[in-house]
């Protein structure tokens, strides 16, 4: 392999780890909050997929469709928790994990019946499809786009946790939710803050992915769920930092298999990869990050 | 007039086990009260229902005029109430002084950044400030709960077992630091202390409650509690004498 071509699948491997990571930590930060796992999430990336189908259709600019469908994540997940789990509080996990379930089926189906049960095409700006050239290196314009999206959004959402007051209370709750209400801390608010925070992770995602496939389907939310989820697994559930880490390091084992494997065998990359994922959980069963441990 | 912290016929339930029954007891501001009884007697279950951590069947819980009976843990900590836990429960992955702003946040009227210094400074906790909690030493760690209890300046500071694992100089310290809560030119608070080091409950105690399966066995003055028969009965079994008894507690 040339160094040109590694380059290209490193940049490749850290535009992918970003939306991974995006997608990991907007599940993983209800999931470190609430102890539950949203599966209605993938469904956040459809309604905000269909949002800028929509507004495409009718000749809105691509980038404020990509604006509108993301507030539309942020209000839908804020919704998703006042009806969905908000009246449900202090019901077993069993419950929650049904509930959600529910609230993405409802939701799928809405769009089934009132849009369509078949994907369509959404139209991504011709830019994305160029190339550029950075010193010897070409590089693919969305592929950079998603890179650099991605790390700002990761940047200020870890300024917002690391650094103000909401944040830390976030952090707080994700590692003992009861004393951090012993503290005084409005439990409602803490909740709502992480689903929006989810939604808008959820969005900024929804852009990308979209941009990646240039297509919406009912089912679209289906695959990041499950990168996201694979990825809080790889991570450590519940360490937000893990997380983060989980999300590039299942990229780059992606994108490193698809490079090495045989080209017959590309198509199994995801069942590879899944095994790799099986060795690292059977080294370290609590995730690259143990939050029992901090470390 | 000064608020009051009371308990009325409160009665709590596990499946099979009455934990608390027709418990009453009132706490004035400044004065510290020792809550004593063999393991199991229900110290920690009062404790957990006072501070909303658990609901109780029966009984009303009041701070000054409001009936905080069945209120969430928040909201009555936002009223004036702190407590910790019997092993520490801190925030692990946390710093210090993240730990610390985090109770002051409750009383969200102070300015967090003196506070953080203020409680840093009256706990000896500078050299740790930017260090996680998770790996401080023990007793560090049991300090940090406290001062994390402080930070919000709350009317009412509930401690389990404060001491638990201390050595004898911390232990002192910690003696001291109490009395300052309760000094009104300090907090001014009234405090609710679990403890299973007896001498340090007789020293430092205004009035003692005891309980025993979950049912108030006496209250007093610490030398009353001391030469209460049916204390020292459950304390050390039936084969103490009254003669015995006036050293069995101390």
């Amino acid at each position: 392999m040339t160094i040109e071509v590694a380059v290209q699948q490193l940049i490749n491997a850290l535009s992918l780890g970003s939306l991974y990571a995006l997608l990991a930590l907007g599940l993983g930060m209800v999931y470190s909050v609430l102890g539950m796992l949203n599966f209605a999430y993938g469904e956040l990336l459809t309604v905000c997929g269909y949002t800028m189908f929509l507004l495409i259709l009718i000749g809105v600019p691509f980038p404020v469709a990509g604006l509108v469908g993301l507030g539309m994540a942020i209000g839908v997940s804020l919704l998703i928790e006042r009806l969905v789990f908000r009246p449900l509080r202090g019901a077993s996990f069993i419950s929650l994990l049904f509930a959600s379930f529910a609230a993405s089926v409802i939701i799928q189906n809405l769009i089934k019946q009132l849009i369509s049960k078949r994907p369509k095409v959404i139209p991504v700006p011709e830019v994305f499809d160029q190339m550029i050239n950075i010193g010897p290196f070409q590089i693919n314009v969305l592929s950079l786009i998603i890179l650099l999206v991605g790390l700002v959004t990761l940047a200020g959402l870890v300024a917002f946790l690391q650094k103000t007051r909401w944040g830390l209370a976030i952090r707080a709750a994700a590692e003992d939710f009861e004393v951090t209400r012993l503290m005084g801390a409005k439990a409602n608010r803490v909740i709502a803050l992480s689903f929006a925070l989810s939604g808008f992770v959820a969005g900024v995602a929804g852009v990308l992915w979209l941009s990646r496939r240039g297509a919406v389907s009912p089912t679209m939310g289906f695959i990041p769920i499950l990168k996201a989820f694979i990825a809080i697994v790889i991570g450590g559930l519940g360490s937000l930092k893990g997380a983060v880490m989980g999300g590039f390091l299942l990229a780059f084992i992606e994108v490193a298999l698809m490079v090495m494997l045989p080209t017959r065998a590309v198509p199994f990359t995801d069942a590879f990869a899944l095994m790799i994922v099986v060795v690292i959980l059977y080294m370290r069963p609590e995730g690259l990050i143990s939050i029992k441990t901090g470390s | 007039m000064p608020k009051t912290l009371q308990v009325k016929k409160l009665s709590k339930r596990f499946s099979g086990l009455q934990a608390l029954s027709n418990v009453n007891l009132q706490l004035e501001k400044e004065e510290i009260m020792g809550l004593i009884g063999p393991n199991g007697s229900g110290k920690t279950t009062l404790i957990n229902s006072i501070s909303g951590v658990l609901h109780p069947e029966a009984g009303s819980i009041s701070i000054g005029n409001m009936d905080v009976t069945g209120w969430k843990s928040d909201k009555i900590a936002r009223l004036g109430l702190a407590r910790t836990f019997q092993t520490a429960r801190l925030f692990f992955s946390l710093t210090v002084i993240e730990n610390l702003e985090l109770g002051i946040m409750a009383a969200s009227r102070y300015d967090v950044d003196d506070k953080v210094d203020e409680l840093l400074n009256r706990f000896g906790l500078e050299r740790w400030a930017m260090d996680r909690a998770g790996t401080l030493a023990y007793g560090l760690q049991r300090r940090l709960e406290i001062a994390r209890a402080v930070g919000s300046n709350p009317e009412f500071l509930l401690l389990d077992e404060p001491a638990a694992g201390l050595n004898e100089d911390e232990s002192e310290n910690l003696l001291q630091l109490i009395r300052g809560f309760r000094d009104p030119a300090g907090l001014g608070c009234g405090i609710l202390i679990v403890e299973h080091d007896l001498a340090m409950i007789m020293r430092l105690c205004d009035r003692v409650h005891v309980l025993n399966e979950g049912q108030t066995l006496a209250e007093g003055s610490p030398e009353a509690v001391r030469s209460n028969h049916a204390v020292v009965e459950a304390y050390m079994g039936k084969r103490y004498t009254a003669s015995d008894h006036g050293s069995a507690l101390t």
